[in-house]
């Protein structure tokens, strides 16, 4: 299996094309972020990833279908998995050699850009330092765990739909899927389990939201923030992860373990 | 969304039940995917919504479904899938019972403890948060136990009367069932109760009394609000065809009680000992005396399948009927608040000529349009009232009747605005806005108690009523920026301002709180005056800051006007008190 994570890597390390649409993201954050600061009156990061939730994870959910796509799912359109059978390594080593790191290399990537975007709205606008901003990086470290459950849905579906540009497009999908319950205010349910609901948990520290009456501009609104985290968000993050990764994990190889690679 | 999931599952899961039978005849790798699907489609749910409570039967059924890919045996296959659709039906059930559950508990530790934090008026109310909790925690938990939606709505509204705020209040969701919300206002016998002016009470809206109905056909002049029915206005036709229904409702007309009729016991007992029975009320009433004008109102839906009613009849004998429940009495309860309290029926800053001499100005609420609503400019709307004021004024009007009955609110602003054209041609101070903690989002007092002064709101007067009079008319739900258009021009020298009863007294901005079985409201921003004190709003001795030139009696003149005829009487009282060259203002 080791030699099949390492073929994997080194196949991926060869993809240029995939690491220039990386960077391209990466300088697409960037930019929202420079553009979104003249309309967002933000004095600091902290008040930049609080008031901009969503904008902070996002990315990272489009980028997630494109990496599993190519580590997963371009061995399906030639017979690389069915030599690796012929040669000796079995039908587990060859799944998990491909499940782990394509769920590792995708989850990690969209979290570093969550942690870029926390670096161009630093740049931008200056850190203010304390408790707020220890508490956000840990909130932004932990997206690493629904990012990991998110691909390891997607590596699952890679196994049982065998195209790696569905997967893709499904990427595509959950991230339309998040802006567009972003936006509208749906009745959805606050649990951890679900990975969208999970980074919204993560990301969102909404207070208290209240408003005032100005004499000349009427009513102005003011929210307020709570950056604290509890020891069972962080436990629900990690469990559930652990447990939906291990329930993906088996469903693909079900389905996987029977597939005709020929 | 996971109900209709489950169903869609459930039709699948049947489908496999005959496939293995077509699998052994068509034979190809592709029958695999029909049975991962049920796997992807919960993992898809769980995904996107996160914990449902149908999810468990699925992942039960899903997996029964997966564990079929390696089985060869057809039967085995058959019968597995046939015990997944069973498992989704129990799901089914299950999760719809799930679904259903309120929470009230949960609702009332998360309002308590945002009203606790963030409510403005607790020194003023005098609320006693902990004494509160200890009251009404263990009754919230007891009725989450037992889900009773009629307990638990009545609960809500007693816990909020501890406030005595008219912008306190429970706005039940969708999750409660209509019928739950009925019963909780009683049970109708086909009268409403009022108090007269001499302390008496009497029957009023009662059921088939009426002389005329708008000339409808006599089946319809009975107004039978008591049928169950999410329409308040007059029910479907069948139901009056119903021959002991019909009879039912003449009970009280052929016992001889009508509009007017003197009440003197309910169900044994004088009406008054049945006032600390009345569980809810539509609205809030602060002031303690708008409270008892009100009470009556309610005590008449509280009663068993009959009640019995001792009145006085034509001639000042005493009689009691046994009165049958004709059905829920929530419906009469808003025709009679209607008949009562309405104000003229026309569009909101419309105008009506009464005379040669008076002219009307309806405002039943403080909103003129989206744009301006959320800031404070509201010169358009000036710009349209000030021209038809002039206009009234230079054909020789010199009486204005504002009515402000029923007002639920709106802007501070527009307030400010329409007191501008009438208000003497002089700088005005209107409130104080309070100073707000930005980080954590509360109005913080100072070591005396009072909130800090922040911004001050003026207005400069343009008298284009000078020399004219103005009457306001108000009552127990005009609220809010109602209130506060009624205390702002009772400065003013040439207004008086009259009602059955006086305002209600609540004027504090709100915030709406989501709660998972509905949403409340409460004062959560605090309007200031000169003095650094909360405006309007009554303290722990329950009156009424805001003034009122004349409470207008309840005489049996008045009812007859009103509950017979449907005349507006306190508009036909405030024009003949223009005639009698009073008031002076």
């Amino acid at each position: 299996m080791g030699t099949i994570i390492r073929s994997q890597l080194y196949q991926l390390k060869r993809m240029k094309f995939a690491f220039v649409i990386y960077l391209l993201f990466v300088l697409g954050i960037g930019l929202t972020t420079i553009t979104m600061s003249g309309g967002e009156a933000c004095e600091y990061m902290e008040e930049f990833v609080l008031k901009n939730p969503d904008f902070m994870v996002s990315f990272g959910i489009l980028t997630i279908g494109l990496w599993v796509g190519y580590t997963c799912g371009m061995d399906f359109r030639d017979k690389v998995s069915n030599y690796e059978v012929m040669y000796g390594h079995s039908r587990l080593q060859v799944y998990a050699g491909r499940f782990i790191p394509g769920c590792l290399v995708s989850a990690v990537s969209a979290t570093i850009l969550v942690l870029v975007t926390m670096l161009f709205g630093g740049i931008l606008r200056g850190f203010e330092g304390g408790e707020d901003t220890v508490n956000l990086c840990i909130r932004c470290t932990l997206t690493i765990f629904p990012y990991l459950r998110m691909t390891a849905f997607l590596v699952c579906l890679t196994f049982v739909i065998r195209n790696p540009y569905i997967i893709m497009s499904m990427g595509y999908c959950f991230f339309m899927a998040y802006a567009v319950t972003a936006s509208i205010d749906l009745k959805m349910s606050r649990s951890n389990i679900s990975s969208i609901t999970n980074l919204r948990g993560l990301m969102d520290c909404s207070g208290w939201s209240i408003y005032n009456l100005d004499p000349v501009k009427g009513i102005v609104n003011y929210d307020t923030f709570d950056t604290g985290l509890s020891a069972g968000l962080v436990l629900e993050t990690i469990g559930s992860s652990i447990v939906m990764m291990g329930i993906y994990f088996v469903i693909g190889y079900l389905f996987f373990k029977k597939s005709d690679l020929d | 969304m996971g109900r209709w999931i489950v169903i869609g599952e459930a039709v699948w899961m049947i489908a496999l039940i005959v496939a293995p039978l077509i699998q052994k005849k068509i034979v190809s790798d592709k029958w695999r995917y029909l049975y991962v699907v049920p796997a992807i489609v919960t993992c898809g749910l769980a995904f996107l919504v996160g914990f449902n409570p149908y999810l468990v039967g699925m992942c039960v059924a899903s997996i029964l479904t997966l564990s079929q890919m390696d089985l060869k045996i057809t039967k085995a296959k058959m019968i597995l899938s046939g015990m997944s659709v069973l498992v989704l039906f129990v799901s089914l059930g299950l999760g719809d019972r799930v679904s259903k559950r309120i929470d009230f508990k949960g609702d009332f530790e998360l309002a308590f403890s945002n009203m606790k934090a963030h409510y403005v008026l607790d020194v003023e109310k005098g609320i006693d948060w902990e004494a509160l909790y200890i009251e009404y925690a263990p009754q919230f938990a007891e009725v989450t136990k037992a889900q009773d939606q009629t307990e638990g709505y009545c609960l809500w509204q007693e816990y909020l009367r501890n406030f005595y705020d008219g912008h306190v209040s429970f706005v039940p969701g969708d999750v409660f069932k209509d019928e739950e919300i009925y019963k909780a206002y009683g049970n109708d016998y086909g009268l409403s109760l009022l108090r007269l002016a001499d302390g008496r009470f009497v029957a009023v809206n009662v059921e088939g009394a009426q002389e005329t109905l708008n000339g409808m056909a006599d089946v319809q002049k009975f107004n039978a609000y008591s049928i169950m029915n999410p329409d308040r206005t007059f029910p479907k036709i069948q139901n009056l065809c119903v021959e002991n229904v019909f009879e039912k409702r003449l009970t009280l007309k052929k016992a001889g009680i009508h509009n007017g009729t003197v009440i003197t016991k309910w169900n044994g007992k004088p009406v008054e000992d049945w006032f600390e029975n009345v569980r809810c009320y539509l609205f809030q009433s602060p002031d303690r005396e708008n409270e008892l004008f009100y009470l009556p109102l309610y005590v008449a839906g509280i009663g068993g399948e009959s009640v019995s009613i001792e009145f006085l009849d034509d001639a000042g004998e005493h009689k009691s009927v046994e009165a049958p429940k004709l059905g829920a009495y929530l419906g009469r309860v808003y025709s009679t608040l209607d008949l009562l309290d309405n104000g003229v029926n026309i569009s909101n800053l419309d105008w009506q000529e009464i005379n040669e001499d008076t002219v009307l100005l309806r405002i039943y609420s403080m909103s003129y349009d989206i744009k301006s609503y959320s800031g404070s400019d509201y010169s358009q709307m000036m710009d349209e009232l000030r021209p038809k004021v002039l206009e009234y004024r230079e054909r020789g009007m010199k009486n204005l009747i504002i009515d402000l009955r029923k007002n639920t609110g709106g802007s501070p602003y527009m307030v400010a605005g329409v007191a501008t054209l009438f208000a003497p041609a002089e700088e005005f101070p209107y409130y104080y806005s309070a100073v707000l903690n930005e980080k954590t989002g509360i109005f913080e007092r100072g070591e005396d108690g009072k909130y800090q002064k922040g911004k001050a709101v003026t207005y400069s007067g343009e008298d284009l009523w000078k020399e004219g009079k103005i009457i306001l008319l108000v009552n127990g739900e005009t609220v809010s920026a109602g209130d506060d258009m009624t205390n702002l021009m009772a400065k003013f020298p040439n207004v008086w301002i009259m009602g059955f009863t006086k305002s209600n007294s609540s004027c504090q901005a709100v915030k709406e709180m989501r709660l998972s079985s509905g949403k409340i409201t409460f004062s959560a921003v605090p309007n200031l005056d000169e003095n650094g004190d909360v405006i309007i709003d009554t303290g722990v001795d329950h009156v009424g800051r805001v003034p009122c030139d004349e409470i207008v009696p309840i005489t049996e003149e008045v009812i007859k006007k009103m509950f017979d005829k449907g005349e507006d009487f306190l508009l036909e009282y405030a024009i003949s008190q223009f005639e009698t060259n009073h008031p002076e203002g």
